[in-house]
This record gives C-alpha cells, structure tokens and sequence, in this order.
C-alpha cells in the first residue's frame, strides 16, 4: 500500500468518525431569530407560584422566545379575574378559583398544574381565645379569603372535625388583612397559604394553634389561560411551559439558587423559603387528582350553595392537553 | 531448536531439487502484501457479520420491548378501567361514565392489538381468555349503567355515606388515582432505565467495535506501510548486488521474515562471490571435460570401426531378447533391419536357447556358450556359435546381453566328415584287425607274409595321418 492510499484510509476513518460523531451529537437545527412574542402573564406572589417566579428570574421565558410581561398579584384568584378580564394571557392560580371560575361558566383553559402541596393550607388560632385543638373552633370567628383554597380548607378540616359550617362565623379576608384582623380580634382564626400562614406562625408562635390537615386537601396550582387564548396561541403555550420546565429543573437541581432567586423577586423573606421548601412538589403535570380535586371542591360548592350552578362540569373540556403533550408527553397523566 | 537450527533446517530444505523448493513456496509462498489485504477483507466481512448480527439483536430487542410496552399498557389502562367503575359506583358522574366507555375501546383496541403481534401459542390462548373476560365486563356494567340512567337516582337519594365519609371516600380516589399513576411511573422509569442500560451496552459494543476495527485497519495499513518501505529496501540492496557488486551486503532489521529474507541473500550473495571466484576453474575442467569428450567419441569411432571389423558377428539385445545393437558382420548375416526384432524371430527349429542363455539375464558373470541354428538374410540355415554375456548398468542390474557369434556350419560339416572317416577307418581297422589276427595265425604259419603285411600297414597309417593333416590344414583355411 502506498503512501497516498494509506492517507486515503485515514482521510476514510476520519470521515467515519466525524460522521458518527455527528450523528452521536446529533444535530439539531439552529432556531431562528424571530421577534419574542409577547405575553403577559399575571402570576401570584405567594410561594405557591415559585416555577413562575423562578421562570422570570431567570429569563427562561425570554429564552424560549416569549416576551413575559409579568403581571404581580396577591394570590391566585385575582391573577384568574386578571387573565378573564382580558388584562393578562395567562394567569397562575390554585384550583379551587379555577372550580368556580368553570361553574361561572368562564371559558377557562388548565394548561397545566405546576405545583403542589398537602401542608400549604392551614388554620392559625389564637390560644388565648380558647383554641386549643380543633374541635375548639366550634363557635369562633374564621376568618378565610371567600372563593380560595383556604376557603375550602376550612370547609374540608370543619367536615373532618364534624363541626357544621353554621356553627362557625365565617369572615371573609383577603391573605393581607389577616394579620391584621387576626391581631385585632376581629377574628379568632385564620385559615390560610403561605407566606401568611408562615408570617401568622412566626408572628403569635406559641400564643397560636396551628392546625393542618394533610389528608384533606392537596393544594393545585396551575397555569391557565382563556380557552380562546390557548386556542390561537399553540406555541405560545409551548413556549410557556418549556420555560416552567427549565424552571423546574432548575429548581430541583439548584434548590438554594432557586430560594435565593425567587426571594428576590416577590421581595420575601429568603429564610421563609428555606423552611417552607420541601412542602412543595414542583412539578409539571396533568393528573388525574387534580381531575378529583375540582370535581371534589364542585361538589363542595354545590352542596352549599356556593355556585349558581347545579350539575358537575366536565373538567376535561376545560384542560389544555396539546400543549404539555407537545413538550412533555410522560407528565400528561389525566385519563382522556 | 534454536535459530541457527531453524536456519539451518531451512538450508537443508532449499537444496532440495527445484520440484520440491516450487511445492514448497507455492504452498506458503503468499505475499505479504496480499496477505495484509486478505486481512483487511477479512476484517471488513467480519465487521459486516458483527453488524448485521447487532442489528439483527437489536431489532429483536425492540420488538420484545415493544411488546413489553404492550402489556404494560394492558395493564395500566385495565387498572384505570377499574378505578373508573368505582368512581363511577360511588359518584354517578358522567364524566367518569365517558372514561370508563373511553377506556373499555382503547383496551379492546389493545387487546386486538397484543392478539396480533404475539405469535406464541401460550399468550395467544391467555389473550383469547382476556378477550372473553374483556367482552363480560364489556357487557355487563353497561347494564347497571343503563339501570342506573333508568332510574334517574338524585345525588342526595344515592349517597349512602356522609358528607364526611364522602369527602374521605374522594381523597381515597385521589389517592388511589396517585397510587395508580406512580406505579406507572414506576413501571415507564424502570423499563426506561432497563433500556438505556441495554442502549448504553450496545452503544458500548459499537464503539468497541468500532475501535477495534478501526485498530486492524490501522493496524494492516501501518504494517504494509511499513513493510513496503523494508521491501523497497531490499530491493534496493538487491538491485547493487544484481549489477555485480557482491561486497554489498543487505541491513537486517528486526527478527521477522524480512529479516531472514536479508539474511538469506546476504548468504546467498557470499555463495555467489564464492562461485565466481572459481569460474577459472570452472571454465579449465569444461575445457577439459571437452577434451575427454573428444577422445571418447574417438574412442567411440575406433570401437566402432573395431567391432565393425571383426569377422564375427556381435549382437546386443535388451532383456527382452530384442536386438538393440548390431555390427556390420551381424547386419550382413540377419540383414539391416534386424534391429528391433527378437532374436528368436531368425531361430531355425525349436531349441533351447533361450533356458542356455537364462543365466545370463539373471545376472551371471559367466560367459555362456549355445549353438544355434539361425535363419541367414538370404534364408539358408546356418549354425551359429555364440558366446553370451550379461550386460549391466552402473547399479549393477542387467540390462540386456552382449553376444558375439560365428558361423561354424562348414566346420561342423568337416567335422561330421571325419567323425565319419573315423567310424569309417575304425571299423576298417577293426575288420583289418580281425584279418590281421586270422592272417597272423596264418602268417606264423606263413613268416614271409607277415613280414610284408606289416609293412603294408605302416604305409597305411601313414597315408592316414597325411589325409588328417590335409583335412586340419583345410580346415584352419577356412577358418581364415
């Protein structure tokens, strides 16, 4: 073999492994540079929207080509009433608003849930207004921000201490006005999320009586928009929740860069967060619980009258598959 | 052995004859070159086969994967099938009625499915009672959802239970719905995990493969490099050697062929220097060898002319008693085309001649002696007297005869003649004798008779031995 085939056997063998190389990399095509779409996003600044949060602090949204407006609220509820007044495309809310968003008969879309929690809900009482345990609620002042979870926590933890709605004065707070009312007197108990139930535990630490109620509810929170929006805007849905997952991935792989961020940007206490983090499941998904949970709440509101409507909805034409199907098939989990 | 021995058994080998050192390199005689490249196909068709063979594994891997998936699928969704009935069992909701409809197609289009794609005979009757069992179930809650449509049952009139016991019930769902959904998780993480570990194995056996085979590739391609630059080498040193300079000696590198192959023509070179110096020599004993062959084929004529001159005839035949030679005497007694023909071909009446001469052919050192009567050219019989001796090779193994003969039928006849003169006078003699004896009795009687009888008879005798001498001196004429 001569010096000119022996080159061309290398020439081959190189050609062979840039060609496996290659294929091994694989190769993906370069996205193109378009303009970022925008939407605006109405989010809430308790801790049960942290993806969310993590999302805009680190630009994920930006990277996946949306152009996020973020639109800051309390709580979910009112991020909801945001995207149904057509002030925002998207909005991050726990299940019950979205309950009796669908009972009113808004056109509401789940996209998906994207986090969850079993001790974010729970009922601060003061001891010194006879509290102790839970069957001493019978006869106080509740105080609870109507049409929320706490609501329907309070509802669930009654029911399980066989303690009728009636026999409770039911005060309906916004998360804000708790401490407030709490310290006041205007009201013996609370029941609420996080970081007011965090900030009410540190507040009367000892002077308080916490109660939880693990196996009676598991919080949702979801992202929806309007049935029309995810509609028209497919990839922007996508877009969306490729940014949450980068967001979730970041969270589960960098938990105190996560904290420290998200400490940041709704301006909360970082140290909150490090205690409360672990009562959280991050996780993008559409289950079937959270399927149960709305038919749960609707039977709820139905039962006592909290809703015009009478007969239980259909909750699956009220969720979004295409678009966690499209980004990540194995998290849709709901029967359909 | 050690290698001066090996190299040795090898010198022994080449002085072989020329038919054996051929055998011998067209048995092992490849080139090195063309055994480099039957390497590399070989290689290549082995890689061929390695390939196909994985690609073979893994399409039966998937296809046993799949339907791993398959039945995994099964049983998720006859799982979710059952939590819907009770779901539905408890909360009438018509949601959970459209799933558990849903989900009872999807797994008869599964089932239908697995029937298709299993083809053992085990699964196919597992599926056929999975099919019967399906198609029960399939029929039979429909009728308790009918009933229940039926008898138009309120919400407050069905529940059993209290709001509380309910509210528990419905977590139990949720919980079994999340039970559910982890052991599917479970079961989609381990076949998941169970399968990139087989991809990352034959991943692993690829690039193995690959490596390796680039290695040979490699490999032959720097060997043949290498060994076309030695032989390019040798060559080289050949080629000086080839024009006539045998001081050059070739470079041995290594300890491979091409290193004894160097070493072999370096002998050889040293051989051949040896051998030039003595063409003198060489040349002299040619010139010699020359001079030798001159006077024999000299030697050769005179032989010729010799026996050629001798009145007595000289015959050759081989062992087969057929004339190979003859001298002139012998062509002009057989004639000129005796050569080829056997020598019984000219025997005259049966004889013995062939059990005299056996001897001969059988190795004896003796000169046999026969008489013969022998058919002349011109057809007369004539007697022959031959003396025969065995001819031999230079191992010693006979190889024919050599004859000389001479024709005696005269001589024999002479000598008849005087056997018969003989007889003749014997008896005459005798009779004489006879008389003799009676006359003597009568010459005793008769003393003056005797006396002249007597004389008589010395005159007889003596004309006796002058007709002897007549007759020898006649027949030594002859023999002249």
């Amino acid at each position: 073999m001569n010096t000119v085939s022996t080159r061309s056997v290398f020439f081959l063998l190189l050609t062979i492994c840039a060609v496996i190389g290659f294929i091994t990399a694989g190769c993906k095509p370069q996205k193109q540079a378009a303009p970022p779409e925008s939407i605006t996003i109405a989010y809430s600044t308790a801790t049960s929207d942290i993806l969310s949060h993590i999302a805009f602090a680190n630009n994920f949204y930006l990277a996946e080509g949306l152009e996020a407006i973020p639109q800051p609220h309390d709580f979910g509820k009112l991020a909801l009433q945001s995207v149904l007044n057509g002030k925002a495309n998207i909005a991050t809310v726990a299940d019950t608003p979205i309950m009796f968003a669908v009972m009113e008969g808004r056109p509401v879309a789940i996209i998906a849930r994207i986090q969850s929690s079993e001790k974010n809900e729970a009922i601060v009482a003061r001891k010194d207004r006879g509290i102790v345990k839970p069957r001493d609620l019978k006869g106080k002042k509740i105080g609870v921000t109507r049409g929320t979870t706490s609501d329907f926590f309070l509802y669930a933890f009654l029911l399980d201490q066989n303690i009728e709605r009636k026999q409770v004065k039911v005060v309906h707070l916004t998360p804000a006005q708790m401490p407030a009312a709490l310290k006041a007197g205007k009201v013996d108990a609370v029941s609420t999320w996080n970081p007011t139930l965090f900030q009410l535990q540190k507040e009367w630490n000892a002077k308080a009586s916490l109660f939880y109620g693990e196996h009676l509810y598991a919080e949702s929170f979801c992202i929806v928009a309007t049935q029309e929006y995810v509609k028209k805007n497919p990839e922007a849905i996508k877009k969306l929740l490729r940014a949450l997952i980068k967001a979730e991935k970041f969270a589960r792989e960098y938990p105190e860069d996560s904290r420290r961020l998200v400490a940041d940007f709704i301006k909360a206490d970082k140290a909150s967060l490090d205690e409360l983090w672990e009562i959280f499941d991050f996780r993008i998904t559409l289950t079937q619980g959270l399927l149960l949970s709305l038919e749960d709440q609707t039977r709820w509101a139905i039962r006592h009258g909290l809703t015009a409507r009478r007969d239980m909805p259909n909750y699956l034409d009220y969720i979004y598959f295409d678009g966690l199907k499209a980004v990540k098939p194995e998290a849709v989990r709901i029967i359909h | 052995m050690t290698k001066l021995e090996r190299r040795k058994t090898r010198y022994e080998i080449r002085r072989l004859p020329d038919a054996s050192l051929d055998t011998r390199y067209g048995e092992k005689g490849m080139k090195i070159n063309k055994r480099l490249k039957l390497s590399a196909w070989f290689s290549l068709t082995s890689l061929l086969f390695i390939l196909f063979s994985l690609a073979w594994a893994l399409w039966t891997a998937r296809q046993a994967n799949d339907n791993l998936l398959l039945v995994h699928e099964i049983e998720r969704t006859a799982f979710e099938r059952i939590i819907l009935r009770d779901n539905w069992l408890f909360y009438p909701e018509e949601r959970a009625k459209t799933q558990w409809y849903a989900k009872t197609e999807y797994l008869r289009t599964l089932l239908d499915s697995a029937t298709d794609r299993f083809t053992a005979s085990a699964a196919k009757a597992l599926l056929q009672d999975a099919k019967e069992n399906f198609a029960a179930t399939a029929s039979l809650f429909p009728m308790i959802l009918e009933s229940h449509k039926q008898n138009a049952l309120t919400a407050q009139k069905k529940l059993a239970y209290t709001e509380a016991q309910a509210r528990i019930i419905s977590q139990v769902f949720l919980k079994a719905y999340s039970l559910n959904d982890n052991i599917s998780k479970l079961h989609e993480l381990a076949r998941k995990e169970e399968l990139a570990a087989r991809n990352k194995g034959v991943a692993l056996v690829i690039i193995f493969i690959i490596i390796g085979v680039t290695a040979m590739v490699v490999n032959s391609t720097l060997i043949s490099d290498i060994v076309t630059k030695r032989i390019k080498e040798l060559l080289a040193g050949i080629a000086i050697i080839g024009v006539g300079n045998l001081e050059h000696r070739l470079s041995i590198k290594g300890n491979d062929e091409l290193a004894d192959l160097a070493q072999e023509i370096n002998e050889m070179t040293q051989k051949l220097k040896q051998s030039y110096t003595s063409v003198k020599n060489l040349e002299k004993e040619i010139t010699e060898r020359e001079k030798i062959e001159k006077k024999i084929i000299k030697l050769s004529a005179r032989q010729q002319a010799l026996l050629s001159a001798i009145p007595d005839i000289i015959m050759e035949v081989d062992n087969n008693k057929i004339y190979t030679w003859v001298n002139e005497p012998g062509k002009q007694f057989f004639g000129n085309d005796v050569i080829g023909k056997e020598a019984a071909f000219f025997f005259e009446g049966k004889q013995d001649t062939y059990a005299k001469v056996a001897a001969v052919f059988e190795g004896a050192e003796d000169t046999i002696y026969v008489e013969s009567w022998q058919r002349r050219q011109d057809g007369e019989k004539r007697l022959l007297s031959w003396w025969c001796r065995a001819l031999k090779d230079e191992k010693g193994n006979v190889i024919g005869a050599l004859s000389t003969a001479r024709d005696i039928t005269e001589q024999k006849i002479a000598q008849e003649e005087i056997r018969k003169l003989n007889e003749e006078l014997e008896q005459r003699v005798a009779q004489r004798t006879a008389e003799l004896m009676t006359k003597t009795a009568e010459l005793e009687r008769i003393n003056k008779v005797f006396v002249e009888r007597e004389l008589r008879m010395r005159e007889l005798k003596k004309r006796i031995e002058e007709l002897e001498k007549i007759s020898e001196a006649h027949i030594s004429d002859k023999d002249k």
